[in-house]
C-alpha cells in the first residue's frame, strides 16, 4: 500500500477499509449500549 | 461494482465523501423499512380479515423492492455511493451479531463449519477446474469461479484477482456469475430446506456453507428463520476466514506457472487477505460470554444487528442488475451453476451427516 505510483508520488494509504470501519462502528455502538447511552433499540 | 468509498483515497475531502453517501443510505433505509412495513401490514390485514395470507418475510420484500427498482428505473447516480455501503452494514451487523453467540458455541460450530468448509473447498475447486477445462474457459477465469463458489463470492474474487493477476474482464465475468447464482440460491435454498424439513441449525449451516456471498447467505438463512440466519452467518464467517489460504494457494500455483508475481512474505499475505470483521465478531462474542452485557443490552445489540442487515438486504436487491448479467454470456454461468449444484448437494449431505453424528 505504500508503493510509489508510476508518477513517483507515494500512493495514499488505505486507512481502515470497509472491515475496519465496520468493526470500529460496531464496537462503538456496543460501548454506547453497554454504557446505557443508547435507549433500548427495538426491532 | 462500485466500492464503498469512505476509506478510498480521492480528491474529495472526507466530509464531502460522507455527504455523498447520504442519499443512497437513505434509499437503503427506505426500502428496508418498506419491506418490514409490508410484512407487518400484510400479516395484520390477514389477521383482521381472517385470511390465510402467506407469511412473506421482510427479507424477501426488501430484496424484491430493490430488485424491481434496479431492473426497471435503475439506480440513479446520486444513490450509488450510498447503496455500495451495504457491505459495511453487513459487516457491522455480523460483528454485532457476535453478541448472540457464546464463545464456546462459536468455537464448536465454527470448528464443525471449518471442517466441512475444508471438504467443500477441495471438492468445489477440483470440480470447477474440471468443468472449466470441459467448457474451455480461460484458466484464470476458472480459478476465479472456483474461489468465488467455494469461499465467498465477490470479495474472494477481488482478493484473488489481484493475487493471480487475472484481467478485469475475467473478474467481472466471475463476479456476475457468482452474483446471479447467489440471487437464485437465495430463493431456492429456503424452499429446498422446507421441503426437506431441515432444522434451523442444519439449514443455517447449509446456507452458510453453500450460498455464495455473505449477504446472500445471511439473507437465505434469515428467510428460513431467525435462528437459521444466526447460524448461516456463523458458518459463512468461518468460510470467509479461509479466504487467505485459498487465495495464497492459487497465487503460489499461478506464480509457479510464471503467470503471476511470487508471494514473498506469506504471513503478511495471509493477514492482508484475512477478513478483519471476523475478529470483531469474535471480540463481541467474547465480551458477551464474559458477561459484560445485561440481558436487555444483548437484546438491543441483537436488534441493532437486525437493522444493519435490513439495509444489507435492500442493497442486495439494488445491486443485482439482471440486464447487466445477461450481457456476460452463458458459459461462465453454466460452469458456475453446475459447480454450485454440486457444492450444494455435497454440503447438504455433509450437514445432514454432521447433524446426525454430533447433533448441531
Amino acid at each position: 500500500m505504500t508503493d510509489a505510483t508510476p508518477s513517483g508520488e507515494p500512493a495514499p494509504r488505505r486507512l481502515l477499509g470497509i472491515d475496519g470501519w465496520a468493526v470500529l462502528s460496531a464496537l462503538i455502538l456496543a460501548a454506547l449500549v453497554w454504557a446505557d447511552l443508547l435507549p433500548a433499540i427495538r426491532w | 461494482m462500485t466500492d464503498f468509498v469512505l476509506s478510498e483515497p480521492g480528491n474529495l475531502r472526507l466530509p464531502r465523501r460522507l455527504l455523498d453517501l447520504i442519499p443512497g443510505i437513505l434509499l437503503l433505509v427506505a426500502i428496508g423499512y418498506l419491506g418490514k412495513l409490508t410484512e407487518q401490514s400484510l400479516s395484520a390485514y390477514g389477521k383482521a380479515h381472517a385470511l390465510a395470507l402467506p407469511n412473506i418475510e421482510y427479507v424477501l420484500w426488501a430484496i424484491l423492492f430493490g430488485l424491481v427498482i434496479a431492473n426497471t428505473v435503475g439506480v440513479p447516480k446520486i444513490f450509488r455511493a450510498g447503496v455500495a455501503t451495504y457491505e459495511f452494514w453487513l459487516k457491522a451487523g455480523i460483528v454485532l451479531l457476535g453478541v448472540r453467540f457464546l464463545l464456546g458455541d462459536v468455537l464448536k460450530l465454527g470448528g464443525v463449519s471449518l471442517a466441512l468448509v475444508a471438504i467443500e473447498l477441495a471438492v468445489a475447486i477440483a470440480f470447477m477446474s474440471v468443468l472449466g477445462r470441459a467448457f474451455k474457459l480461460r484458466p484464470k477465469l476458472t480459478s476465479l469461479l472456483a474461489v468465488g463458489s467455494s469461499i465467498c463470492g465477490v470479495s474472494a474474487i477481488i482478493a484473488a484477482q489481484g493475487a493471480i493477476e487475472a484481467d478485469d474482464e475475467d473478474a467481472s465475468l466471475a463476479i456476475a456469475a457468482i452474483l446471479a447464482l447467489g440471487a437464485v440460491s437465495l430463493f431456492l435454498f429456503p424452499l429446498i430446506g422446507h421441503g426437506l424439513g431441515l432444522r434451523d441449525h442444519a439449514f443455517g449451516l447449509w446456507a452458510g456453507l453453500a450460498v455464495d456471498n455473505t449477504a446472500e447467505a445471511t439473507a437465505a438463512g434469515a428467510l428460513y428463520s431467525d435462528a437459521a440466519g444466526k447460524f448461516a452467518v456463523l458458518a459463512k464467517t468461518a468460510r470467509n476466514a479461509t479466504i487467505g489460504f485459498v487465495v495464497l494457494g492459487y497465487a503460489i500455483y499461478w506464480a509457479s506457472q510464471g503467470a503471476a508475481k511470487r508471494v514473498e512474505n506469506k504471513a503478511a499475505f495471509l493477514w492482508q487477505k484475512f477478513p478483519k470483521f471476523v475478529l470483531g465478531f469474535l471480540a463481541i462474542s467474547l465480551l458477551a460470554t464474559a458477561g459484560l452485557f445485561r440481558g436487555d443490552q444483548i437484546a438491543s445489540l441483537a436488534n441493532l444487528s437486525r437493522w444493519a442487515f435490513l439495509l444489507t438486504f435492500a442493497g442486495v436487491g439494488l445491486r443485482t442488475d439482471l440486464r447487466e448479467m445477461r450481457k456476460q454470456g452463458a458459459r461462465p454461468f453454466i460452469v458456475g451453476a453446475l459447480g454450485e449444484v454440486v457444492v450444494a448437494v455435497i454440503t447438504l449431505g455433509l450437514v445432514i451427516g454432521a447433524d446426525a453424528l454430533i447433533g448441531l
